[in-house]
């Protein structure tokens, strides 16, 4: 079996270098086998193979789309355009100036600029909580339209005519072709490096799960607008190497239908791949200038109801598809070598202070609109235990809970934290707090999609902390607790299997694996078990005993089926009408004529 | 004016959830057909009428063929109407040519109107645009059409159980909003220059406005007046490009304070 897998690692390695080793060889064979123009169309579709990139990074892998990406690409040209020419009064170009060192530093400039600029939209859009996915893609859209229209009426900008004829002149078109192809090349490995990286998981957790990775501490805002900064500034390297070798830029480089057209690149190829986009870009950039001589409108159409079919019917883009068929014609359908393993790590735990405070809630109350959830709700969370809020259907539970989660929401009354650094809860965000120690595992499993059990886990170690940028985590290390579910549950056996094609079953136990991964004080679970069979009940109640009793993590834990609290709880509150009916061992609890007659109902034997 | 091209995006946005970014094709199909309907000799308002019913028609051809397929994907949405506007618009160029065209009648006789000259065609256009307002506020407020629409809008699955033809009702939701634009594009024809890309600069503002105007009829009369005004306003101030980029800039951080529409504060 062994044998197999390395064989399979061996051909799956060596078909993949002979590719790429084939397409560079014959891409830099390019000016010696195509005339004049074929090198011309290289040299640009190599530009725009690399802008492709850019986007998809932001778009493709982190979800942010961008409607406006012409605009970064552009100030790069611009940068270089403004630096190199003199504009004379009737906005015409008069004279350009500069050596390679001015065209360097522009470049640099641009790419500043660039992230500036980006860095301000980004901070606009995503700061603000109702921002939606639309925000962002209409803002940018605007951004782009806007800037279209201002270009024209700027005398600096060179107005109608643009900038031109500043191309740097060191280089003749042999060169540039091949520093282009360089440059398509430094793009691809950027892509590939951070893809690959620790930190491409979180790009696509933030893509997949917003709101799952601001509860692992993630800050989520922050961090979309640092990529759509970043992928403006590669946008912008883009666009200041294309500025230095065509040496023109006008407005259509910033406006609505160039940005239109990086979007369909990277659509029609396949976004969320890396070669997608760029044999994208390079094929239709490529057909459409050789076909656009003999059909120049048809092609456009042409390319337009491929994009609307690409969108509509194979959503992942033409590459995917393509490559599992590739796949299977040159690797026969061998399997893939394990990627990823756990390995059981030390982590800070032990039973001190057992018994003191670490929530105190007073007099909470919380409404939706006019209806009031939480009518004063008080009562402490003690270190170390394990406690189970029960009661009825909307009692108030979850509410609750996600009140405790999260400090942004308005609620009256009280709550106090006592953990490490951490002690005011109101106006705290979700991530703050869960960086701080508080994490939430929600009722229905809220995992991201596309991440394979490992690399969930990986990125719950990290709580909020930034991941590695370059590095590739392989061995993954998780606390003992968490290693234990995942071999309990039988989640070790699919570490390489992405979380939505696992069973229900699974998907609770990876959330709640995930959550214990974080290594959390104060962990608040809402129906772990929900949807569990018997068995994996007993599984999940163990490690949850072991984990407070031994390791003094402190649960408040929601649930409904009794024998569980019962055989669990170190202590329970049944809360009622958005009060709390009563409050104790879970011995009184049952023994309470109260939550009988309020609750379990007089016929529960005691 | 403004209302006008906002209304079709309005129903389609408020009653479908789907952002839809070929509304400017849809706009064009309509001033196209009217022109060649003009040329053949029809009368204007019999032509805006093949306008509305060409775009109408394609509504239902794009709703059955992408829309359709996309109500769960509401962002792959937005790229695929935008990818048929894209198509829409090459497809004009193909059969028209790059090139301007315009209608040959003189709409510019002038009226007065509290003792200004105002030509008489834009005073139609308001006219027209009241009306239509008038029209869909009675047939979403108080026809069992205008219910069911809403119903399917406030929870499809509900809808579904109670043996509303969802798939139906959005189809109709989807080609009323086409033929709106069709509609829209044909009688703002004689008034703005007509190319391939007709109206694609009109899809920004009318996009801001109807996020601005929320879920409800008033609201997008409201944000569509606003806007109209502001830029207007601006106009005199700076230059039209000024103008328009420092309404978009409004408009954009009007969105932010009103998430829900103008009509509503923010709870």
């Amino acid at each position: 079996m062994a044998d197999v897998i390395a064989r399979g690692l061996d051909r799956r390695t060596a078909v993949r270098t002979v590719l790429l080793a084939v397409a560079a060889v014959a891409a830099m064979l390019g000016p010696v086998l195509g005339d004049r123009y074929t090198v011309y169309l290289l040299t640009q579709a190599f530009i725009y193979a690399a802008l492709a990139v850019s986007l998809d990074l932001v778009w493709g892998y982190a979800g942010i789309l961008d409607l406006g990406h012409a605009v970064w690409f552009g100030i790069g040209a611009l940068a270089v355009g403004v630096m190199t020419t003199t504009v004379g009064r009737d906005g015409m170009v008069v004279a350009v100036h500069g050596g390679a060192g001015t065209y360097a530093a522009a470049v640099l400039l641009g790419m500043l600029a660039s992230a500036l600029a980006a860095a301000v939209v980004g901070a606009y859009c995503f700061s603000w909580r109702g921002s939606t996915r639309f925000y962002v893609a209409i803002v940018t859209l605007a951004v782009s339209v806007v800037c279209e229209a201002l270009y024209l009426e700027q005398r600096w900008t060179g107005g109608d005519n643009g900038l031109f004829g500043f191309q740097l002149r060191l280089l003749d078109r042999i060169a540039w072709y091949e520093v282009c192809l360089a440059l398509l090349g430094v793009t691809l490995a950027v892509g590939v490096v951070l893809t690959r990286s620790d930190f491409g998981l979180l790009m696509r957790a933030i893509r997949d799960n917003e709101a799952r990775a601001r509860h692992l501490g993630f800050r989520v805002d922050l961090l979309k607008v640092a990529i759509l900064a970043g992928g403006a500034a590669l946008a912008a390297l883009v666009g200041g190497v294309y500025g230095a070798a065509v040496g023109l830029v006008s407005s259509p480089l910033f406006g609505f239908l160039f940005s239109t057209q990086i979007v369909v690149w990277v659509a029609i190829g396949g976004r969320g791949t890396l070669l997608g986009p760029v044999l994208g870009a390079i094929v239709l950039e490529f057909a459409s200038s050789s076909l656009d001589r003999s059909f120049p409108d048809q092609w456009q159409l042409l390319v337009g109801l491929a994009f609307v079919a690409v969108v509509v019917f194979i959503p992942d883009g033409l590459l995917p598809p393509l490559g599992r068929l590739l796949e299977r014609l040159l690797l026969g359908g061998e399997g893939r070598r394990p990627q990823r393993s756990l390995v059981p790590a030390a982590v800070p735990g032990g039973t001190e202070g057992r018994g003191e405070v670490v929530a105190a809630l007073s007099e909470v109350t919380f409404a939706y609109g006019a209806l009031q959830v939480l009518r004063g709700v008080s009562m402490e969370v003690r270190r170390s235990e394990l406690l189970c809020l029960i009661g009825p259907n909307g009692a108030g539970k979850s509410t609750l809970m996600a009140l405790i989660g999260d400090g942004t929401m308005r609620h009256g009354g009280s709550i106090r934290f006592q953990l490490d650094g951490l002690s005011v809860h109101r106006g705290r965000t979700v991530d703050h707090l869960a960086r701080r120690g508080v994490i939430r595992k929600f009722q229905t499993p809220s995992l991201f999609e596309s991440l394979t059990v490992a690399e969930t886990l990986l990125l719950a170690r990290h709580r909020g902390q930034l991941p590695s940028l370059w590095r590739r985590t392989r061995r993954i290390e998780v606390p003992g607790a968490a290693v234990e579910l995942c071999r309990l549950s039988g989640l070790d056996r699919h570490l390489d299997v992405r979380a939505s094609a696992l069973p229900h079953g699974l998907q609770q136990a990876l959330e709640l694996a995930a959550t214990v991964a974080a290594w959390p004080e104060l962990l608040l679970l809402d129906e772990p078990t929900a949807g569990l069979t018997a068995q994996e009940r007993r599984v999940v109640g163990e490690v949850l005993r072991h984990l407070s009793r031994e390791q003094g993590r402190t649960i408040l834990l929601i649930e409904h089926d009794l024998e569980f609290v019962d055989e669990l709880a170190d202590r329970v509150v049944v809360l009622q009408d958005g009060g709390v009916l009563a409050d104790g061992s879970s011995d009184e609890i049952k023994r309470s004529e109260t939550v009988r007659r309020g609750y379990l109902g007089a016929s529960t034997p005691p | 004016m403004l209302v006008l091209v906002v209304l079709g995006l309005g129903i389609v946005l408020g009653l479908m959830d789907v952002i839809n970014l070929a509304q400017s094709g849809f706009m064009a199909v309509g001033v196209y057909a009217a022109l060649t309907a003009v040329r053949h000799g029809v009368e204007f308002w019999l032509a805006v009428l093949i306008g509305t019913a060409a775009s109408a028609l394609l509504g239902a051809l794009a709703e059955l063929v992408v829309i359709r397929r996309l109500y769960a994907r509401p962002l792959d949405t937005l790229l695929a109407t935008w990818g048929i506007s894209l198509v829409v618009v090459e497809g004009i160029i193909v059969v028209f040519g790059h090139g301007p065209q315009a209608f040959n009648e003189p709409f510019v006789v002038g009226v007065p109107v509290l003792g200004l000259l105002y030509p008489a065609y834009r005073l139609v256009l308001v006219a027209a645009a009241a009306l239509a307002v008038a029209v869909l506020t009675v047939i979403v407020r108080f026809t069992p059409w205008g219910l069911v629409a809403r119903m399917v809008m406030a929870n499809a699955p509900l809808s579904r159980a109670l043996g509303i033809d969802v798939v139906r009702v959005r189809q109709l939701t989807f080609v009323a909003g086409s033929a709106l634009a069709g509609f829209a594009g044909a009688v703002l024809g004689p008034i703005q220059g007509i190319d391939p890309y007709y109206a694609t600069s009109l899809v920004a503002p009318a996009f801001l406005a109807v996020l601005l105007a929320g879920r409800s009829l008033s609201g997008l009369v409201l944000a569509s007046v606003v806007l109209a005004v502001a830029t207007t306003v601006f106009s005199r101030y700076f230059n039209p490009v000024y103008a328009t980029a420092v309404t978009v800039g409004v408009a954009v951080a009007l969105l932010r304070l009103f998430p829900q529409g103008l009509t509503r504060w923010r709870t």
